[in-house]
């Protein structure tokens, strides 16, 4: 239990590979897509710095030019351009937040686009190594972590820096000595903030952890329930899930003391600042060398001061985590595809002679071939099944036939064509397969028929749901045709989804058919039906069954026996059990497990 | 407003540090309003009397109050975390432990993922309600009300001309949270959405690509990630007006602070520093203001969390009783005394009764859905039964306790579920502290050995992720291991639907026999041989025992069993292919 845990941890927070300023300049590329945008942002974002720069000195203007004089049509003014200034500054701020939203959101669906279309993409070799989970949460929470700090973090740290600048350079404008003082904390405003963001940095990675524990802890629970309870383990686990939460407690309880201080810190720090601008300007303002005016103004300015710093100097370690997430989603977008068309790939014309596979050897993993120079030719139209113990390269050999993978060395060849020399579509479309786990979409049952065959109208579909023995069924469904199936079709039966799928596959009309033993995980009653389908499916096309069942295959027209990546025989039924080799001995294997005493006495 | 209940229970159960926080909380709200009138003093008393040392002393006094305020404002901060998350940590306990007493039938509705984002999402949403929610709503409105209280005491005239836009600003903050709480809803379940198209594709993703429909995936989540994009950019239209159109009230309030402020000051009505300091404390206010508007989606979310949370605290749970006793040297006689079960609003079982005597080998024998894998999961209390009772060696499993009675059961169940770890891991589930002999001995009783030892690093082999490098027959043998070494009385196994291959097939067959030997032992397969060599078949139809005796003579006596036992047998005799044998021997 531990090392799952422990493993998915260290995913999650293993060192980055990719340095931060590859990462950026990726990202960069996709923000400027939307050059226009960004550029209006940033203007709107100049627009609405200024105005709030100028807040404060309307009112120092307000109080040394007016109000100290008594010139009431001044004030008036004064307050006419004041609202002015909040007005356009309203503009300004709408088409910034909103622009930083658009910006931001269209960078997220962009990436997301490219994400998805690339693992559409990528072989099948990616995805038996990496956990669907894991896939959904780079698509999903890694994208919408980077748009989070990322992306506005990373605006709204320009815009800090503009504020910042600006109040700097008009404060100076109003009066230097003053403004050097209320500069003096700065050092020590950035000892802190940095000394905080390492800490906390330290502290955070401890608690995201902690809490990938607690969870990898529950989802194994919720995940194996079936066999805590029978083991009544429930006390054991118990007990070590209240130690990983409460190891998160801790964690957190240690990130909290330090994280409760910053605020209050950089509050007391700036508040030396305010405190020595007042003293030495109320000093000033006696001496009569400044006006109450521009006290106030510096006593709002440093209002504004402040925060920006902090969130410049926090920015770094904020978006760390951005960064990460960055990076997974820069992975997959630049893990290759081990499947790829040629530049000049072909059309393959439609099959009409023969498939050979010719001297292939294929391993999944170096050095452990699980075909070894492999060769078979299938005529057209001739119906074949293979048989084997597990693990002796059955379902490779559909594998190879789709393309889901590339052999090593050697070659097949459709009609005289490398399979590697046409387009990945062409070749495809002229193969239906139907998969031992019937895998149908949370759609209805139209749609999922209709999933071999997109253009096919609900008449056609209907149409070979009859052919295969569906239509039965499916009309007795509350919804008929349009009731949907649910997740992973968990809403059906083994056997009514397998027959939905021979509809799909029967409607796809594919010129090579495949079966990986469909029929394996259904009652003798629905066997029976569906052997009747399969019979239907067969016809007029070349077949290939990967057989775990005697039954399924006598009448097909050569069966091969593989073992270990190699014929070891080929022929009719009768003939292998003539000769007497692996065939006969599977074949017994299966008998004797089966056969039935009473029926051997006879 | 039961969920808000539901809260305060944890909430109450640390009250200590409730009322610490707010307490600090009062204290630092009533300090940070000191400074605006220390700025009124400085202008109007300091610097107007020119008096240097009542300056420096009121410089140094901001510098206090906020090293107070600090302090204040650290132990308010602290003390509001350290509750969120005590709560969380005891909500999250509570979870765990009720999920692990839960009955089954709440598995079978609820999917992992949904069940794992209430232990971990929705407790989060809890804990920000907690560690900000509450506190920062309270500390805005007494900020919002201290602040206008001050104000009138500097001037009643100026305050009323000051706030004239503030019922215009808590329309606006009411009418934001009115609109964008359904919008966040919305953003969610386009999420939703675009996640479980995502997560489809990634299921099905052989199916896509054999059947090449790469590119109309994509269109398909193009869609998904068009409408969330759409929902997105919505709710950041209203967003992007409501901090500016706030922004913008406030200003117009700080405005005729100054105008008409201004023309008191000249009128000679009001100080300068009355001025000043009553323009500090509009800005006091623009934090307060800004939360309030999100508070309500803030606080709708947290209440949404908290009723997921109680969904499953409520859930039904299976319940040892208090005079529980244990289950002791068993001997593995089982009776079903008129069983009912009911599954929602339908029985699934009705009027089932049977005995099964210690040492039996029972087969169950029934057509999909008829009711078999419900018979078994009700032996160890996966569920309880709603009408009539279950003994095991006479006592009712009610009455026992669940570890004792579930320690006595080997169960290898329909889907075998491994857990990370290694192959050794896996089969000392149930007993850590097995020698390497006895483990190895059951191993070879479960067939599985050979297969081992095979292997470079042998038990220590690595599984991966569920299990995904072991063949199902594999995985279907680690569990019969695994139950055995449990030495168990009773072996319960369902195999009604294992997809293997004929070697495999083979070996568990041998497995099973040499390892049910001495065992009561309860299977539901389709086996034609498993299914003769019991000692007594159990025959359900339709949520019914419709016969129980040997298979000669309920082959003779029972039309129901003699109709699955041709379905089958047809099957067999079409693999072993002999037509000449084609006749009804169990007829005899």
């Amino acid at each position: 239990m531990g090392h799952f845990a422990r493993r998915l941890v260290d995913i999650q927070v293993s060192e980055r590979k990719m340095s931060d300023r590859y990462l950026l300049k990726r990202l960069f590329a996709y923000i400027l897509r939307y050059k226009l945008v960004l550029i209006v942002v940033l203007i709107a974002l100049l627009a609405s710095s200024a105005t709030t720069i100028a807040g404060p000195y309307l009112i120092m203007l307000a109080i040394d030019k007016y109000i100290a004089v008594g010139d009431l049509n001044g004030l008036l003014f004064i307050s006419l351009v004041y609202i002015g200034v909040t007005i356009i500054g309203y503009f300004a701020s709408y088409t910034q937040s909103y622009g930083l939203q658009w910006l931001g959101q269209k960078v997220i669906y962009d990436l997301r686009k490219d994400l998805f279309s690339h693992l559409q993409r990528l072989s099948i070799d990616y995805y038996d190594k990496q956990p669907t989970g894991q896939i959904i949460s780079k698509v999903i929470n890694d994208v919408n972590t980077l748009n989070q700090l990322m992306i506005s973090g990373l605006l709204t740290t320009i815009g800090d820096f503009v504020v910042l600048i600006g109040i700097v350079v008009v404060m100076l404008s109003i009066n230097v000595p003053l403004s050097l003082i209320a500069f003096s904390v700065i050092p020590l405003l950035l000892v802190a903030n940095l000394y905080f963001a390492k800490k906390l940095r330290k502290l955070s990675r401890v608690t995201r952890r902690t809490i990938a524990r607690v969870t990898s802890n529950v989802e194994e629970t919720v995940s194996g329930i079936e066999v805590v309870k029978a083991f009544s383990k429930e006390r054991a686990i118990r007990h070590s899930f209240n130690q990983v939460n409460r190891e998160n407690l801790e964690a957190n309880i240690k990130l909290a003391r330090t994280s409760s201080a910053l605020y209050p810190v950089i509050d007391v720090i700036s508040s030396i600042g305010t405190a020595l601008v007042l003293w030495f300007g109320g000093i000033n303002i006696i001496q009569g060398i400044i006006t109450v005016g521009i006290l106030v103004a510096f006593f709002s300015y440093l209002g504004r001061f402040y925060q920006p710093i902090m969130n410049i100097s926090l920015f770094y370690s904020n978006i760390q985590s951005a960064f990460a997430a960055s990076e997974r989603i820069f992975e997959i977008l630049e893990t290759k595809s081990c499947i790829k068309e040629k530049e000049d790939a072909i059309e393959l014309p439609p099959f009409h002679k023969e498939i050979k596979y010719d001297n292939v050897t294929f391993s999944y993993a170096e050095g452990q071939p699980v075909l070894k120079n492999f060769t078979l030719t299938i005529k057209y139209g001739e119906k074949i099944a293979i048989v084997g113990k597990t693990g002796a390269g059955k379902t490779t050999l559909v594998n190879l036939l789709l393309r889901f993978y590339d052999p090593q060395e050697g070659r097949i060849l459709i009609d005289g064509i490398d399979i590697r020399d046409v387009t990945l579509k062409s070749l495809r479309q002229q193969i239906g397969i139907v998969l031992q786990t019937p895998f149908l979409m949370n759609t209805t049952i139209m749609e999922n028929i209709r999933f071999g065959r997109p253009d096919a109208t609900d008449e056609e579909v209907i149409e070979k749901a009859k052919e295969v023995g569906a239509h039965e069924f499916i009309i007795k469904l509350p919804q008929g045709y349009n009731t949907k199936v649910g997740e992973e079709g968990k809403l059906l039966s083994v056997g009514q989804k397998q027959l939905i799928t021979f509809a799909r596959a029967l409607l796809a009309n594919p010129r090579i058919l495949i079966l990986d033993e469909a029929t394996a995980s259904v009652d003798s009653y629905t066997e029976s039906i569906l052997q009747k389908s399969i019979l239907k499916l067969m016809e007029n096309r070349t077949a290939i069954i990967i057989a775990h069942r005697i039954s399924t295959i006598k009448s097909v027209d050569r069966i091969i026996v593989l073992d270990d990546g190699k014929i070891v025989e080929e022929g009719k039924h009768d003939e292998l059990i003539a000769r007497g080799g692996i065939y006969k001995q599977l074949y017994e294997l299966q008998f004797e497990t089966t056969q039935l005493p009473t029926l051997q006495s006879k | 407003m039961s969920s808000l209940r539901f809260i305060f229970k944890y909430v109450t159960k640390h009250k200590k540090y409730l009322v610490l926080s707010i307490t600090s909380m009062l204290i630092y709200v009533s300090l940070n309003l000191l400074v605006p009138l220390i700025l009124r003093e400085i202008i109007d008393n300091a610097i107007l009397n020119k008096n240097y040392n009542y300056l420096l002393f009121l410089s140094l006094s901001i510098v206090l109050i906020s090293i107070g305020s600090s302090i204040f404002s650290y132990a308010r901060r602290f003390f509001l975390q350290l509750l969120g998350q005590k709560v969380i940590f005891d909500v999250r306990n509570d979870l765990y432990n009720h999920v692990l007493k839960l009955s089954f039938s709440f598995f079978d509705k609820e999917e992992t993922g949904q069940i794992m984002s209430r232990i971990t999402m929705d407790v989060e949403n809890l804990r920000m309600l907690i560690a900000m929610g509450f506190v920062m709503i309270l500390s805005a409105l007494l900020t919002i009300g201290s602040s206008v209280y001050v104000m009138f005491m500097l001037s009643v005239e100026l305050t009323l001309v000051s706030i004239l836009p503030f019922p215009l600003i808590s329309w606006i903050i009411y009418r934001f949270g009115k609109k964008i709480r359904p919008m966040f809803y919305d953003v969610r379940r386009k999420l939703g959405d675009l996640m479980s198209t995502v997560q489809q594709n990634l299921v099905g993703i052989r199916v896509v690509k054999a059947f090449t429909r790469e590119n109309e995936e994509i269109t398909k989540f193009q869609e998904a990630n068009t409408n969330y994009f759409n929902a997105v950019v919505e709710t950041a239209k209203i967003r992007a007006k409501y901090l500016p159109t706030l922004a913008l009230f406030i200003g117009m309030s700080a405005l005729t602070v100054f105008w008409y402020g201004g023309i008191l000051v000249i009128n000679g009505a009001l100080t300068l520093g009355t001025l000043v300091a009553f323009y500090s404390y509009i800005l006091l206010l623009v934090f307060p203001f800004r939360f309030l508007g999100f508070f309500s989606v803030f606080f709708q979310n947290a209440m949404a969390s908290a009723d997921r949370i109680k969904e499953i605290l409520s859930a039904e749970d299976v319940v040892e009783k208090d005079g529980a006793v244990e289950l002791k040297d068993v001997k593995g006689h089982i009776v079903f005394d008129h069983v009912y079960f009911k599954y929602g609003d339908e029985y699934i079982l009705e009027d089932v009764s049977f005995e099964i005597k210690p040492g039996e080998k029972v087969a169950i024998v029934g057509t999909v859905g008829s009711g078999k894998s419900t018979i078994i999961k009700l032996i160890p209390r996966f569920y309880d039964v709603t009408k009539g009772r279950i003994l095991i060696d006479g006592i009712d499993v009610r009455d026992l306790k669940l570890s004792s009675l579930r320690e006595k059961i080997g169960l290898v169940p329909q889907e075998t579920f491994l857990f990370g770890g290694t192959i050794l891991q896996n089969i000392t589930f149930g007993n850590p502290k097995a020698t390497m002999d006895r483990i190895v001995e059951c191993a070879k009783l479960a067939n599985i050995h050979d297969f081992i030892t095979r292997l470079p690093k042998g038990y220590y082999t690595e599984i991966g992720e569920r299990g995904i490098t072991l063949s199902g027959g594999q995985k279907q043998r680690l569990a019969i291991a695994r139950a055995l070494l449990k030495d168990p009385k009773i072996v319960i196994l369902d195999d009604s639907t294992s997809s293997v291959d004929l070697k495999t097939e083979h070996d568990i067959q041998v497995a099973l026999e040499r390892a049910l030997k001495g065992r009561t032992s309860i299977l539901i397969t389709q086996r034609i041989p498993t299914i003769k060599k019991a000692d007594k078949i159990i025959v359900i139809d339709n949520k019914r025992v419709v016969g129980i005796g040997t298979h000669e003579e309920l082959y003779k006596s029972n039309d129901v069993y003699r109709k699955i036992y041709d379905a089958q047998l047809q099957q067999y005799q079409k693999k072993i292919g002999n037509t000449n044998n084609r006749r009804k021997e169990g007829n005899r």
